[in-house]
């Protein structure tokens, strides 16, 4: 599902050249739900913005669903990324103005259009997760543990090959984010979903098929 | 759920901002609208109210415009006195007009007196042939299609040329033998000529009728019956007085004409001049009928060259001059046309000004919208998309700034038409909707469009991963 080779991406500070993400190689195969670990600053949510098409690598290769990430126009990128990727962020970012069905729908919109058929798959992916009698709650009603959940179904909500995750379950108690990380588990071993999870929390990354060490996939220097 | 309704969204959250700068829109719009419609109707009423009045007949004293506008339009002051005999030389002169060797025929000779009014209308002494003579459609040569003022209620009033002849020789030998200032001072004693009252009842003469235009009835909710007591000059003045003796009764309601007749109250001008302090004589060496002074003359010649040769024909003249309506009229309208060209650059600068400011809360918006944005662009929503959602929220703006404007115009001529048709004697109609307003509201909708060009940019080129939040 995700082949990376020689990626680097680096930024310029004055003269200074700073190395936000140094990976030499990583496989993920489709189906497969790998947790990301290691150390603040070593690159993880830039290597999750690589992959998703947000930010385009210095150089080296970044392969997604067989797709050249890296070499796609913008344009293109957004589209790949609405249609093929959902992206469950560390704050969530839903967007206050709108209420929790029609978050989850946001990602629909910008991918083609969200018709009578897409609202429904909202309304059970709400009903999923236990929000069925919140969809019409904005954000600012609902507790963190309700907003996570329906980050991930915004995440779903295009059957996405590919689910990034980063650091999603936030500041909860380890309690409702085990929930939540449960809930996300579920479903995307019955869609067959790839999920990529950056994670801090040893026991969330247990949770996964496979645990990455970033630090171990840096070009030696 | 579409993009537009993300537009919607983020309108109503901003929704202080938007309403304000829909209020600029709406403002710029109204403007505009209420300018056109405002020259549209001047000009259309200006020119249609002026149609049966080919040439006006006035006083020496004023221009020929004054004379236009306070016989046709009752705007400004009557300028002096036509006298009688002028008038009994283009009614009973067979063509034959001293000034001139042309042969001028006449389809009429109208008198009018004016100067009093009842409530905010004006009062025309006049004769019957206002109403059985006097044209403001048709064709001069075929009578079938002669548009006269047609009653709604009621009937005329009975006062023709001949009356009106004998009036001005009886006034006329009255006031060499001094009696009409017996009569002035006895007025209140002696009721053989106007009305008198006994308690709450009004006893009018058989002169003391009055016919009156539609506004005037729809204003004042006036009936069949209804007294009228004029009042000298405006009602306004501080010295202006009733003439309780000289009461009218309502004895007919014309019917709608669009025109500033429907404005007026016509009586009869016997009871015009015998009202107390209508001093109809002013030469002090003539005392004879021929010096009765009138305000107006309305004149209609058979062809066009005739109000213009009768214009001529005064010209040399000491005793009158005469204006040719329409001439007048292109002239005013050509002097509001000029006048209003200013106030047109002003409100198209007003619209231009609202829709700047569409384009500055937009583009401030854009600062704290950054992470909303980013937000959108991660979950796939592309630049153009972004692009449009903002296009589509200063064009919402400035629709609903127009269409609030429109209505604002109509609303604002609906309470603003008595002011206006008193100011200008231009009579509005608050229903009358134009295919250039629906122009405006694309024109000003597209304004708008254009304003969200310049903050949608800066919204797409909005940064993502830097606005998305921390990096760990």
């Amino acid at each position: 599902m995700i082949r990376i080779r020689n990626l680097k991406k680096v930024y310029r500070r004055g003269d200074e050249e700073v190395v936000a993400c140094d990976v030499t190689a990583l496989d993920v195969e489709r189906g497969e739900h790998v947790a990301i670990v290691g150390k603040s600053g070593l690159g993880k949510t830039t290597l999750l913005n690589i992959v998703s098409g947000i930010v385009r690598p210095t150089s080296g290769e970044v392969r997604v669903a067989d797709v050249d990430v890296g070499s796609l126009g913008e344009a293109k990128r957004d589209r790949f990324r609405g249609e093929h990727i959902g992206i469950v962020f560390q704050t969530f970012n839903l967007l206050v103005p709108f209420t929790a069905l029609e978050n989850v729908l946001l990602g629909a919109v910008f991918a083609g259009g969200a018709d009578a058929t897409v609202r429904d798959r909202a309304v059970r992916l709400l009903g999923r997760v236990g929000l069925g009698d919140r969809i019409d709650h904005y954000p600012n009603q609902m507790s963190v543990g309700q907003v996570q959940r329906v980050a991930l179904c915004r995440a779903l909500i295009n059957g996405p090959d590919l689910i990034l995750a980063d650091e999603p379950l936030g500041n909860q108690d380890r309690e409702t984010g085990a929930e939540a990380l449960r809930v996300l588990r579920e479903i995307a071993e019955e869609e067959k979903r790839t999920v990529v999870m950056v994670t801090h929390d040893p026991a969330s990354a247990e949770l996964m098929h496979r645990t990455i060490d970033l630090s171990e996939l840096r070009t030696a220097s | 759920m579409k993009l537009v309704s993300i537009s919607l969204r983020n309108l109503r959250v901003r929704a202080l901002s938007s309403a304000l700068t829909t209020v600029s829109i709406a403002i710029g719009t109204l403007l505009l609208s209420a300018l056109w419609l405002l020259l549209d109707e001047t000009e259309a009423q200006y020119q249609y109210g002026a149609q049966g009045y080919g040439a006006i007949v006035g006083p020496k004293e004023g221009s020929p415009m004054d004379l236009v506008l306070n016989t046709v339009y009752s705007l400004g002051l009557s300028q002096g006195h036509v006298p009688f005999r002028v008038y009994r030389e283009l009614h009973d002169g067979e063509g034959q007009i001293e000034g001139t060797s042309r042969r001028i025929n006449m389809m009429y000779v109208i008198p009018q007196a004016r100067g009093d009014t009842y409530k905010q209308f004006h009062i025309v002494g006049t004769t019957d042939e206002m109403f059985s003579q006097f044209f403001y459609k048709g064709e001069s040569r075929d009578p079938s299609t002669h548009q006269h003022l047609d009653l709604r209620e009621g009937r005329y009033f009975t006062f023709g040329h001949e009356q009106f002849v004998e009036f001005a020789d009886e006034y006329a030998r009255k006031r060499a033998s001094g009696e009409a200032e017996d009569e002035d001072h006895d007025h209140d004693h002696d009721h053989s000529h106007g009305s008198h009252s006994h308690g709450d009842t009004i006893h009018f003469g058989p002169e003391n009728e009055a016919v009156i235009g539609y506004q005037v009835a729809h204003d004042l909710g006036l009936r069949i019956g209804d007294p009228i007591t004029p009042t000298h000059g405006s009602a306004d003045d501080p010295g202006a007085h009733v003439h309780m003796e000289s009461a009218c009764q309502v004895v007919g309601i014309l019917e709608r004409t669009g025109m500033p007749v429907d404005r007026m109250i016509y009586i009869p001008i016997s009871t015009f001049l015998s009202m107390e302090g209508h001093d109809a004589i002013r030469d002090t060496e003539s005392q004879t009928a021929d010096s009765v002074g009138l305000s107006a003359i309305i004149c209609r010649g058979r062809r066009y060259n005739d109000n213009q040769n009768l214009r001529w024909a005064f010209q040399g003249r000491r005793d009158a001059q005469a204006a040719v309506a329409h001439w007048e009229v292109t002239r005013i309208l050509e002097i509001v046309g000029n006048a209003t060209r200013v106030l047109d650059v002003t409100s198209w600068l007003v619209l231009v000004v609202a829709a700047v400011s569409v384009l500055v809360a937009l583009y401030n918006t854009m600062n704290e919208r950054r992470r909303e944005i980013a937000i959108m662009r991660s979950l796939g929503a592309r630049r153009s998309q972004i692009l449009t959602i903002v296009v589509a929220e200063a064009t919402l703006i400035a629709f609903g700034g127009a269409l609030l404007g429109i209505v604002g115009c109509h609303l604002s001529v609906f309470g603003l038409a008595g002011w206006v048709a008193d100011t200008t004697g231009v009579l509005l109609d608050w229903t009358a909707f134009s295919m250039r307003e629906v122009w405006l509201i694309l024109f000003v909708t597209a304004l708008g469009g254009i304003a969200g060009v310049l903050p949608a940019i800066k919204g797409a080129r909005t940064e993502v991963a830097a606005n998305l939040g921390p990096i760990s």
